[in-house]
This record gives C-alpha cells, sequence and structure tokens, in this order.
C-alpha cells in the first residue's frame, strides 16, 4: 500500500504536452511535477492552466533557482513567489537542488557543487530553516549531477545530505541517474551513496537519461532511462523502500506515448 | 580558503572571468578526465545556455542579419552581460542596445518588447462595462493608463511587417517605416496592434499622464476617437484602474 506521500509514478509536465493533459487526462500518470522557475513569474492563463490540471492530479513543484548553498541572502520575491504558487496549487512538496547557480548578484543558471564541509552546513542549515519558514513547508533537496568535486571535504554528498536532514527536517529528492552520473565522473561507489543516504528523508526518486562522452557521463535528460541507473533504482527501493517517483525528459522531448512506456517501466518492476 | 571564496573561484571559472586555482578541487578516483576539462563542462554550458536563450528570443533578427553577423552580435551580448535574475526568460532582454541604428535595431527593439510584454505582470484591462455610469464630462477627466504588459513603440523602418512575414514563412523583405505599434498581452495572448500615427501621437500623450481631453489636441483626433476607444477597450489597451 502506497503511503500518504507516495503518490505514484509522475511525468515533468513540458509544454509539448499541454495539450495532451489539458485535453486526454491520461490516468497512466499519477501526478506531475512541474519547474516552478517556469511559472512562478508567468501570466495568470498559465496559474489556471495548473490550476485546471491539479483537478486531476496532484503536483509537485521543483525549482533551479533557490540557489541554497549561495552566499547571497536568499531572494525574498522569489519564495514568496514560490510559496504563491505552492499554496495556490495546494503542492504535495517543494524541492529545488543542492547547489549553488550564483554569487555576488550573478547567474550562471546552472547547478554549481559546493564543498562538503563544516563550514557549508553551518551557511546552510539556516538558509534551509529561514526558506522553510518561509515556504510553511518542508524544503527537499535534490542530489545534482556533477562534474568537479571541491577537495577539503570532510563528508561525502550522501552524509552531506544526511547532516542537512537531521539538523533541518528537509527532505531528499534522490535522483538515481545522478548519483550515477556522478559516481561514474568522481570514481564514487554508487551503492555506498545509496546506502548513506536515511531512508526517512526521502521524498521521493528522479529517474532520467544521460549522455556518455566516453570518459564522463553528462546529465542530458534527453534519452530513456539507462540499464545501470534501472539497476540502480532497484537496488536503491530495495534499500529504502518504494517512493513517488519521476521520469524526467527535459530536451529532445518526445511524443507522449515514449514517456508512457518509460512510466510503464518503472511500474513493471 | 573560506565558503564564499571556494563558491566564487569556482563561479569565475564557470563564467571564463578568471582562472580557477586547480589546488581546490579534487582529482578524480579511477577516472582520467582532467580538472580543466572537466570546468569545462560547466564553461562550456553557461555560454552555450545564455546564447541559446538569446537566440529563442530573436529568430526574425536571425534570419534578417544572417547567422554570422548575429551570433557575433549575441557572442559580445554574452561576454559583456552577466545575467543578474534567476529568471533566463529576462535575459536577452538588452540585445537591441547592441545592434547598430537601422532596422536591425528596429526589429531587436520589436522581439525585445515581445518578450518584455510576455513576462511583465499582470493587470485587469478596463472594460466598457467599467464605463458603464461615467457621464461625459467625467470621462473626459479620466486618466487612461496603458496596460502594464503593454510597449508603445514607433519605428522608422518597418518591422512588424517584416516580423509577420517571417513567422508566416513567406519571403520576408524589411520596407521602409515609419511603423507605429503598441504591443499589449491581452487574454494572455501578445498581440501586435498597428496604430495611425495620431492614434500613436494620441495614446502616447496618455502614456505620459494627460487626460483624453488634453490627448486628444486636434480635431482630427476627436472626430477619430469613437472608432479608437472601440478598439482600445475591446482588445485591452488600458489598465482597469
Amino acid at each position: 500500500m502506497m503511503s500518504s506521500s507516495h503518490l505514484g509514478y509522475g511525468l515533468g509536465l513540458r509544454r509539448p504536452h499541454y495539450g495532451h493533459f489539458l485535453n486526454e487526462r491520461p490516468r497512466s500518470v499519477d501526478w506531475l511535477e512541474i519547474i516552478s522557475d517556469n511559472y512562478i513569474r508567468a501570466h495568470a492563463g498559465y496559474h489556471d492552466m495548473l490550476c485546471d490540471l491539479r483537478t486531476d492530479y496532484p503536483i509537485v513543484m521543483h525549482g533551479v533557482g533557490l540557489s541554497i548553498g549561495t552566499t547571497d541572502a536568499l531572494d525574498g520575491d522569489y519564495l514568496s513567489a514560490l510559496k504563491g504558487l505552492a499554496d495556490k496549487l495546494e503542492a504535495a512538496w517543494v524541492s529545488d537542488h543542492l547547489c549553488f547557480t550564483g554569487i555576488n548578484g550573478q547567474n550562471s543558471h546552472d547547478l554549481l557543487p559546493i564543498p562538503y564541509t563544516e563550514e557549508a552546513l553551518k551557511h546552510l542549515i539556516p538558509r534551509i530553516h529561514q526558506v522553510q519558514a518561509v515556504l510553511g513547508r518542508e524544503l527537499v533537496l535534490e542530489n545534482a549531477s556533477t562534474y568537479v568535486e571541491f577537495d577539503g571535504a570532510s563528508l561525502s554528498e550522501a552524509e552531506f545530505f544526511a547532516e542537512l536532514h537531521a539538523r533541518t527536517g528537509c527532505g531528499i529528492l534522490l535522483d538515481i541517474n545522478n548519483v550515477h552520473v556522478s559516481s561514474f565522473n568522481h570514481g564514487w561507489d554508487a551503492r555506498a551513496y545509496i546506502d548513506a543516504v536515511p531512508s526517512a528523508a526521502i521524498k521521493q526518486y528522479h529517474l532520467a537519461g544521460h549522455t556518455d562522452h566516453g570518459d564522463y557521463l553528462f546529465d542530458t535528460h534527453n534519452a530513456p532511462v539507462a540499464d545501470p541507473v534501472w539497476a540502480l533504482y532497484d537496488y536503491a527501493r530495495s534499500v529504502h523502500g518504494d517512493r513517488a517517483t519521476l521520469i524526467e525528459w527535459d530536451a529532445d522531448i518526445p511524443a507522449f506515448e515514449v514517456l508512457e512506456a518509460e512510466l510503464d517501466k518503472v511500474r513493471a518492476r | 580558503m573560506n565558503y564564499r571564496r571556494q563558491l566564487e573561484q569556482l563561479y569565475e571559472a564557470v563564467t571564463g572571468r578568471a582562472a580557477a586555482d586547480m589546488h581546490l578541487f579534487k582529482a578524480a578516483r579511477g577516472n582520467v578526465l582532467t580538472l580543466p576539462r572537466r570546468l569545462n563542462i560547466y564553461a562550456d554550458g553557461y555560454g552555450e545556455r545564455l546564447r541559446a536563450a538569446v537566440a529563442a528570443d530573436y529568430p526574425a533578427l536571425a534570419a534578417f542579419m544572417g547567422a554570422g553577423a548575429f551570433n557575433a552580435v549575441v557572442d559580445v551580448y554574452v561576454a559583456a552581460t552577466p545575467s543578474r535574475h534567476w529568471d533566463l526568460n529576462l535575459y536577452p532582454i538588452g540585445l537591441p542596445d547592441l545592434v547598430s541604428p537601422g532596422p536591425a535595431k528596429d526589429l531587436a527593439t520589436l522581439e525585445a518588447a515581445i518578450v518584455a510584454v510576455f513576462w511583465a505582470a499582470d493587470s485587469a484591462p478596463l472594460t466598457p462595462t467599467d464605463l458603464t455610469g461615467i457621464d461625459e464630462a467625467a470621462f473626459a477627466q479620466m486618466p487612461l493608463d496603458l496596460r502594464t504588459a503593454s510597449r508603445l513603440l514607433r519605428f522608422e523602418a518597418a518591422p512588424n511587417a517584416y516580423l509577420t512575414a517571417h513567422r508566416s514563412g513567406a519571403a520576408a523583405m524589411m520596407g521602409v517605416g515609419p511603423e507605429h505599434l503598441l504591443i499589449v498581452r491581452h487574454d494572455h495572448e501578445v498581440h501586435r496592434h498597428a496604430l495611425e500615427p495620431l492614434e500613436y501621437d494620441v495614446l502616447t500623450r496618455l502614456s505620459q499622464g494627460q487626460n483624453l481631453t488634453e490627448a486628444i489636441a486636434t480635431e482630427a483626433a476627436a472626430e477619430h476617437l469613437p472608432h479608437w476607444l472601440g478598439r482600445w477597450l475591446t482588445d485591452g489597451f488600458f489598465n482597469q484602474s
């Protein structure tokens, strides 16, 4: 039996499939995840569309612009807009990434890694508390794919997540593809990473495709889930149990039926 | 090195503003990818992301200028313009400042205005119903504010006709202007309304805070007003309050 937070199996809502969701309301999709940043400044027509879809689907809000790791002040306008939309949609939860996207007022629009040190923990913990206070709900943080690591880390990425959860109550969106990609790129043990994440913190799994460049993997979200990622997903479920799971596909977006087939693969496991 | 400086070092390397101190980063276990190549994955992505965002908003300008000249302007813009907002949609709006005066700049200004209007804040439109019960004298003294999501534009060339032809897939030729336009978002869509020169003058005066009596400066304008008013209200030119 699914727990109340196990929404089932979902898809990211992307522009090419707006019409299909609005007109067909496919029941093969249990819930929708939206990229928060695409909608919080958007005009009322988009909000009307999301409210309409919300009548048939639980909605999870997933952001890329929070920049929880930066040393710049948190953006109050961004947070209040995020809260406004989350309240309007009765979002199942609100997530973003453990990263920084910019500093000193500038923005790379990328998910840049932070050093996993005690100093970083001390910086992030009050910021996560602040975000959770503004949102009035738990913040869920995702592991990003990374290509470089800071030296001198005192904790592994998974241990860092565990500390954040223990000290703030934040949830974890465990992106299985990102664990695989980062583990390949840095020579980590992907299963040890999965083992080190606290089960109670995991709110959701992400699955996605990546591109193999030979000497590194690149997180592209433009392909079916790769076999090693499926195997790692099975392993994560054996360790931590089932959770709400999402197929992410953000580039070269295929026909809805292709995404539906990926969801069928998740259900069949 | 403290946490903030660590982030700054990575950010400066990613955005090409300074070389990173390689001692900051860990050499990978069991992987031959060098640190410079690792940083380049981020640096390449940074440039590609910003260039793609700009290119997506100026398809007609790219066609008008040709790929080589357009990409050169975009490269200069990206190199000179760090993004200062979490919303990448706003990043391309400053491109017209880098385009030389002339038809290309007019077209860039038009495409930038469309983007700005699309992302501008919502406001309710003034409708004929809102004017029910207001007598003629009071109406003549009313300030009429153009919609928050709108831009009033005048061009020497004819970029609007070019854009229309480009979007329809027809052979687009830049004609001689002038063109007068109101770009407005109404009913959740961005509309480009061609204006008569006199109509443009009246809307300009209204946008500068004059009331209707002050803005209707000529007999010709007064003569056209009933026709214009009908369209202005139907097409949502003004804010409700």
